[in-house]
């Protein structure tokens, strides 16, 4: 029996151990990370709220994660400054309000963790995400029809409309696209992503 | 099927027949694995602490500072190296990365919603006022090439001098473009007199382009031509 | 201590152990079988939308929610149901006892399965966490992790009463199972959706897990089974005891650090990637350990890989193991990551790692235990030729594929000059040939499902000697005649 108590007394300890040391360490390490006020008074990095709170369970929940990163490599070790997805290199403070986060592992897509400031206009964004090979010919991301309205021909024109492109070949009778609630939501939270605040540990 | 092969010295229960059938598998099969006594080289042992050695020396290595905030896994140290100046269209074309979202790596836009870059007036024409779309952005009405564009364009202030004249002479030179290259130092003086102008509307950057340049702005005679 | 040593007690034992555990081992294979036909057409629907965006476009279906249904299904699904199955067989061959509590492990199945079912509805229904291998919600991941409770416990009770002085080396991979896969998930949970660690923090607990859930969970297990089948079948001694020894510290003590290494160029402290990366590289040592152990016992036995379709399977699992592990190792380091990070080939080693490794030393298991459990012989040696011929090419191609799109992928987006929709259109007749992939591995698992299907149907059926490569069975004329008679 001791032998036996042993063995799964050893198995323990290593899991015990590679918990503590690589979660429960830098946790404790990181715990001293505080917002930093910028020069206009506003603070940076700011908890979600609103609409980019909300749109951030859309970003979830439709699982844009398994083919869009959010996080910048150093410059230097790959090419993501370079490609313009950003103007420093991540670090962890950007991400003290991210809950659960969302860094991800594949780039299937390009990086998002400064789409908000890459392409503030939230016209791009609906034709994106209505059917992205209106602006990307040739993406392999699906039509995320279901997060808009579509105005039709004859129909009377609504606020915050956008035109649909004249040469976009898969038009039908669609002459405009209005964001539905989630659709708002989810654009407004892809227009906050914006690392783009020099904090200073980002200039290792 | 015959059960010959089943007549083995094992009596499990004599009289029923069936059990061996039904248990052909359990009764034919080898016995329960062992552990072998192969002795181990000295040799592996020996070069797997040489290698336990090497993870412990990378470990330290490459450790940083085992603090929150030590990102870098080497410090940094030594004079900052400066780098030297790049191919203007070479570092345009990086550039145009983050362009090519809405104006498409053909330069010809989105019919109807983003305007070409290809033989775009705004683009061949006043570096000034090229200059100025790229550091504040543009909203709302534009004309380009006879067609109506509403959209919005962002700032791309955050860029550096270098690398926004750099994307500008890129893109007054591709697609059959051809133009003159964006001097570094009209750029740096436009970022002087756009700041806090905000976002153009066609009229606000029609005014600022017939409005003459700060005498200081004007690029000497000699200016590199491309 | 009882202790066994006349074979015919050695017999008598196998075959009450057998027999207690026919229920509850038929039925978590038997789930396990259903989750990896359900898994592969949810990653066959996944490839297929990574090529062609406008199949099956529906909310429900989007690729964000299939893909991480695919991942789901395939660990905890087929893995953790096959995995568990595999555990309480093993351990009560190797204790040679009865299994106990199968009253509780048959009600635990069941909830394991509701379980999965919910949690599939629940991340389709868009109520994923959005934690990757975590994402089934609270409330249906308990029901995974109670029936675990009752298999612990069998396990230690079984180890209480086990009527053999020595503990094989296959006891000790399966102890650890049942000690790590709690600790492991109840401390991500913790960590992450009961939110006990902050920003970064979660992305280093949620790899932690992430990485750990195939090395801690899929592969102790995995290699369990090499370590029993291998020797089992062609009924020699494991190479070393030592080396056995050796492997299993060494693999508990670092695998453990690996999980880092997905977080590289992150924004994380450069010693937690450190610390993954000296982890996963001192991943060689077990890996060649234990590779050294399995090879060396099968040299001299490579002839018997003809006819026995239990060894084929196990042998290219434990190669695939050395192959998956070795190309693991390498890269975790900083350069290699900097190509391969981010791209399709990590999808093609995951693919390595659990079809090339995982599932064949599952399936050999299965093939070895069924006609044991069930008291009859597999219907068809074709059925198992076609099954393995299709996990094999099937994962050649879609390791090859992935990997070598993976890494020119990688080159191409670190560099500039090339716009980011050139890289994909490169890597789309690559995804084209994984759905070609994928559609042979799921003919491979029908070809299974056919074969697993007859022998629960046809209980009757029994041959006299076991299915080989080398039989020739007709099923159909069989069954005339077992009607005639």
């Amino acid at each position: 029996m001791g032998r036996t108590l042993f063995l799964a007394l050893g198995i323990f300890l290593t899991i015990a151990c590679s918990v503590t040391g690589l979660v429960i360490l830098p946790n404790w390490q990181f715990q001293g990370l505080k917002p930093v006020t910028k020069k206009d008074g506003v603070k940076y990095p700011m908890p979600y709220f609103g609409d980019n709170h909300k749109g951030r369970a859309e970003y979830i929940s439709h699982g844009c994660i398994y083919c869009h990163s959010q996080q910048v490599r150093m410059k230097g070790y790959g090419a993501d400054i370079r490609r313009g997805w950003g103007t420093r290199r991540s670090v962890p403070r950007d991400y003290i309000y991210d809950y659960p986060h969302q860094l991800g592992t594949m780039r299937t897509g390009p990086d998002l963790a400064n789409i908000g400031a890459r392409q503030p206009s939230r016209d791009w964004h609906s034709l994106h995400l209505y059917d992205p090979q209106i602006t990307s010919p040739g993406s392999v991301m699906p039509r995320f029809y279901y997060l808009f309205d579509e105005v039709k021909q004859g129909e009377s024109p609504r606020a915050g409309a956008i035109k649909v492109p004249d040469g976009y070949p898969n038009r039908g009778s669609v002459v405009a696209i209005v964001p539905n609630e989630r659709g708002e939501q989810l654009i407004a939270y892809l227009k906050w992503l914006n690392q783009s605040f020099p904090l200073p540990e980002a200039q290792q | 099927m015959s059960d010959q092969k089943n007549s083995d010295p094992i009596q499990m229960h004599p009289d029923e027949d069936s059990v061996f059938r039904i248990h052909t598998a359990a009764m034919r099969e080898m016995e329960e694995p062992r552990d072998g006594i192969s002795p181990t080289p000295v040799s592996y042992i020996i070069t797997c602490f040489l290698y336990l050695l090497c993870g412990g020396f990378y470990m330290g290595y490459y450790g940083g500072t085992w603090k929150g905030d030590g990102l870098a896994e080497r410090p940094i140290g030594g004079p900052a190296v400066v780098a030297p100046p790049q191919d203007p269209m070479k570092l345009g074309r990086e550039i145009f990365n983050s362009c090519m979202q809405c104006h498409q790596e053909s330069g010809l836009g989105v019919p109807g919603s983003y305007p070409p870059l290809a033989g775009s007036e705004y683009v061949l024409g006043d570096k000034r006022r090229l200059a100025a779309i790229l550091m504040n952005g543009i909203n709302g009405d534009f004309v380009v090439k006879g067609q109506t564009y509403n959209s919005k364009m962002p700032s791309w202030a955050m860029l550096e001098d270098e690398e926004i004249a750099a994307v500008a002479t890129y893109v007054r030179n591709t697609w059959g473009n051809r133009a003159d290259t964006m001097p570094i130092d009209l750029v740096k003086s436009v970022r002087k007199e756009v700041d806090g102008k905000g976002e153009w509307k066609s009229a606000t950057l029609a005014e600022f382009a017939a409005t003459a340049p700060p005498a200081a702005a004007v690029p000497p005679p000699g200016a590199p031509k491309k | 201590m009882n202790v066994v040593n006349s074979p015919t007690e050695e017999i008598r034992a196998r075959i009450e152990a057998d027999s207690s555990a026919r229920v509850v081992v038929t039925l978590y294979w038997a789930s396990a079988l259903f989750w990896l036909t359900f898994a592969t057409l949810a990653g066959l629907i996944s490839s297929i939308k990574l090529h062609s965006p406008d199949f099956l476009n529906y909310e429900w279906l989007t690729f964000g929610r299939i893909r991480p249904v695919h991942w789901d299904t395939a660990i905890y699904g087929f893995g953790g149901l096959a995995a568990s199955g595999t555990l309480l067989w093993l351990q009560a061959r190797l204790c040679q006892v009865k299994l106990p509590f199968r009253g509780p492990l048959i009600i635990g199945g069941i909830l394991y399965n509701l379980g999965m079912v919910l949690g599939v509805i629940a991340v389709l229904a868009g109520y994923s966490t959005g934690v990757e291998t975590l994402e089934f919600p609270v409330w249906a991941m308990t029901f995974l992790v109670l029936p675990f409770v009752v298999i612990v416990i069998a396990n230690f009770t079984m180890y209480a009463r086990k009527k053999t002085q020595h503990t094989y080396v296959s006891q000790w991979y399966l102890m650890a199972v049942t000690v790590w896969f709690p600790v492991l998930v109840l401390s991500a949970e913790a960590c992450i959706n009961f939110g006990a660690v902050d920003g970064v923090a979660q992305a280093i607990a949620n790899w932690w897990y992430g990485h750990n859930v195939v090395g801690l969970f899929a592969t102790p297990t995995g290699i369990a089974a090499a370590y029993y089948l291998i020797p089992k079948v062609i009924g020699k001694p494991i190479h070393s005891y030592h080396l056995s020894l050796v492997g299993f510290w060494t693999n508990a003590i670092f695998y453990n650090w690996a999980g880092t290494h997905h977080l590289t160029g992150g924004p994380l402290p450069a010693w937690t990637i450190t610390v993954g990366v000296v982890g996963s590289m001192m991943m060689f040592i077990p890996v060649i350990t234990i590779g050294i152990n399995h090879h060396m016992t099968m040299l001299g036995s490579f002839h018997l890989l003809k006819t026995s379709p239990t060894l084929r399977f196990a042998v290219m699992g434990s190669m695939m193991y050395t192959v998956a592990s070795f190309q693991g190792s390498l890269e975790a380091l900083r350069t290699h990551q900097e190509v391969t990070h981010f791209t399709h080939y990590t999808i093609g080693h995951v693919h390595l790692g659990m079809y090339g490794f995982f599932a064949p030393l599952m399936f050999a298991m299965m093939y070895y235990a069924m006609p044991r459990l069930m008291r009859q012989e597999w219907s068809s040696a074709r059925l198992i030729r076609i099954h393995f011929w299709c996990t094999l090419v099937g994962t050649a191609l879609y390791g090859g594929a992935m990997c070598f799109a993976g890494v020119k992928q990688g080159l191409m987006m670190n560099d500039p000059a090339i716009p980011f929709l050139k890289v994909v259109e490169f890597t789309i007749p690559f995804l084209q040939l994984r759905t070609l992939a994928g559609l042979i591995l799921l003919s491979g698992t029908m070809a299974f499902l056919i074969n697993f299907g007859r022998m629960m149907a046809r209980h009757k059926l029994t041959f006299a000697d076991p299915t080989l490569f080398t039989s020739e069975r007709n099923w159909d004329a069989l069954l005339e005649e077992e009607q005639k008679v």
